[in-house]
């Protein structure tokens, strides 16, 4: 499927009241450019549409097991994330870019993997120490909560715990399957 | 004479008059605002989302038909700042941090910047210790408490706790631990009152001088898990209205020193339960006692930062629905100002500009574009 074809699937479901009143360009723009962070842009499910760019070749993890375009807000596990896709900004999934450092601390949440239907913990740890990557911004909130139960919370700046509070990128590690 | 040096002649002649008339501009001048704003201005967080680093705070005449006349000063926001003013003191307080190294880190310096609402200048720096929460704004991350005497900051290390600063001696006074709650909402006298994990409220009290006197705390007043309050509630007539996630109403009224709920109530009709409110800052207002919750059609898990095509308006005090707006753009949250019956609706579409509605008539006025990449909270001047 396009990226225009999952775009609009995603935003029929989610927005059709939006549509109507909003421009093509715009939904585009934000898209394309639209934030929210270690912090959140409530963006919609619209930012799940998000990618590099509408040129990038499409990339897979390589594994069967793990399915899904990790530069796309869509990909499974990013169901509870908020903020730059790491896999875009120099790291990957589960790996921060260059020179930055991995937060110890943040939230975790479950997602369920399409490859077997079985829910895993997911943990959005955020990288720290550069600027914003300013790529690939996504939003998904499946799971989280208010600020005050920060261990589901996605608002935070989980840039603790590290040299430095500044956020560069987020994460999405796997640390094993959930227990029902 | 030749015809050259009579065309030479009038050239000069036009020049000297033209330069008799010149009056040169002085450098090094700068604007200054009225000390006390109208009403309806409001003040525009500019939360810069990709360049954190580099927030801002713009004072805006929302009402203004041209470019120039509609931005009229910047405050500095740095990094996720938390921004509140105080009518009474009438000043800007602006809780926000400083690396050494930019966005590389280095040493961090928290501070809370006082500015003169004229003159848009720092008029003091109050050091506080480096822990202030960074992420996403929520409007209860400070708050102004004893008659605006005091500023709490809320911190997040991820142990929380909020900070105290003596507005009137600039001076850093405490920090008042709240285990296993945060936020910052002002109550009673000289007390504040923070969220719980568990779905609780704990009350810190503070004595004259903003040292913690003492605490309580109250039962179990919600389900935080599978129905939780927004952080921020919708502030009027001394009650504090929480939306939960899929539009139930908490009030908790703050007028006493002790925090008491009142009973619950729906947003929304029974056949009306697909709509649920969402946003950043989804619940607002006004001193007339109405409320406005940003809708979204198609609540369900995970939709609660979603936002909405609609504000629902509420005569808070009765629990009744009072009018419905169709936003002319899709709005992720909601802003107020002005006073009696000239009250503005501002709402920041998903184009990042402020969309501007009159009150309480929800007539759209025009899109404001002030420059803010990520306009994500509003606050009106009175």
């Amino acid at each position: 499927m396009s990226l225009l074809e999952r775009f609009n699937k995603i935003t029929e479901r989610a927005t059709r009241g939006i549509a109507r009143r909003s421009s093509r360009r715009g939904f585009l723009g934000l898209v394309g450019a639209t934030l929210a962070g270690t912090a959140s842009l409530p963006l919609l499910p619209v930012a799940r549409a998000s990618s590099a760019g509408a040129d990038a070749a499409p990339q897979s993890t390589g594994n069967p097991q793990d399915p899904g375009d990790p530069t796309t807000c869509d990909y499974w596990r990013y169901c509870g994330i908020d903020g730059f896709l790491c896999s875009c900004c120099g790291g990957t999934q589960n790996v921060c870019p260059p020179g930055t450092e991995m937060s110890p601390l943040t939230w975790v949440g479950t997602c369920r993997n399409p490859a077997d239907g079985l829910n895993y913990v997911i943990s959005y740890n955020d990288c720290c120490g550069k600027s914003s990557c300013g790529r690939c911004i996504c939003n998904r909130n499946e799971d989280d909560r208010p600020v005050y139960r920060p261990a589901a919370n996605n608002d935070i700046d989980w840039c603790i715990g590290t040299a430095s509070s500044v956020y560069n990128c987020s994460t999405a590690v796997i640390l094993g399957l959930a227990t029902e | 004479m030749s015809l050259r040096n009579i065309a030479l002649i009038g050239l000069l002649g036009c020049s000297s008059v033209a330069q008799a008339e010149f009056v040169p501009e002085a450098v090094g001048r700068t604007e200054s605002l009225p000390a006390q704003y109208p009403a309806h201005w409001v003040m525009i967080h500019d939360f810069s989302f990709f360049h954190m680093l580099e927030g801002k705070v713009i004072v805006t005449d929302p009402l203004a038909s041209d470019v120039g006349s509609q931005y009229k000063g910047t405050i500095t926001a740095s990094f996720t700042a938390a921004y509140t003013r105080s009518s009474a003191r009438n000043e800007h307080y602006v809780a926000e941090t400083f690396y050494s190294r930019g966005g590389r880190g280095g040493e961090r310096t928290d501070v809370v910047s006082v500015y003169d609402p004229a003159t848009l200048e720092v008029t003091a720096e109050i050091a506080i210790p480096p822990k202030r929460i960074t992420g996403m704004p929520k409007d209860t991350m400070v708050g102004l408490i004893g008659a605006d005497r005091f500023l709490g900051v809320y911190n997040f290390t991820p142990s929380q706790s909020v900070t105290i600063v003596d507005l009137e001696k600039r001076a850093f006074v405490g920090e008042v631990a709240t285990p296993g709650c945060g936020f910052v909402l002002p109550n009673g006298e000289r007390s504040f009152t923070s969220i719980c994990a568990n779905g609780s409220m704990l009350t810190s009290h503070l004595d004259a001088d903003g040292e913690l006197q003492g605490t309580s705390k109250t039962e179990v007043l919600f389900d935080a898990q599978d129905d939780p309050i927004f952080e921020g509630p919708a502030i009027t007539g001394g009650v504090a209205y929480f939306p939960t996630f899929t539009g139930q109403i908490l009030p908790i009224d703050v007028r006493g020193d002790e925090v008491a709920a009142g009973d619950t109530w729906s947003l929304t009709a029974n056949d009306e339960k697909n709509w649920r409110p969402g946003g950043i800052r989804p619940a607002i207002a006004d001193r007339s006692g109405a409320g406005y919750f940003l809708m979204h059609p198609h609540g369900a898990e995970g939709t609660h930062k979603d936002g909405g095509s609609e504000v629902w308006v509420y005569d808070l005090a009765n629990g009744q629905r009072t009018g419905r707006i169709v936003l002319t753009n899709w709005g992720i949250t909601l802003g107020t100002s002005g006073i009696g019956d000239d009250k503005l609706l501002f709402v920041t579409n998903t184009d990042m500009a402020v969309d501007v509605y009159t009150l309480p008539s929800g007539d759209f006025v025009h899109t404001l574009s002030v420059g803010g990449a990520t306009p994500f909270m509003m606050r009106g001047a009175e």
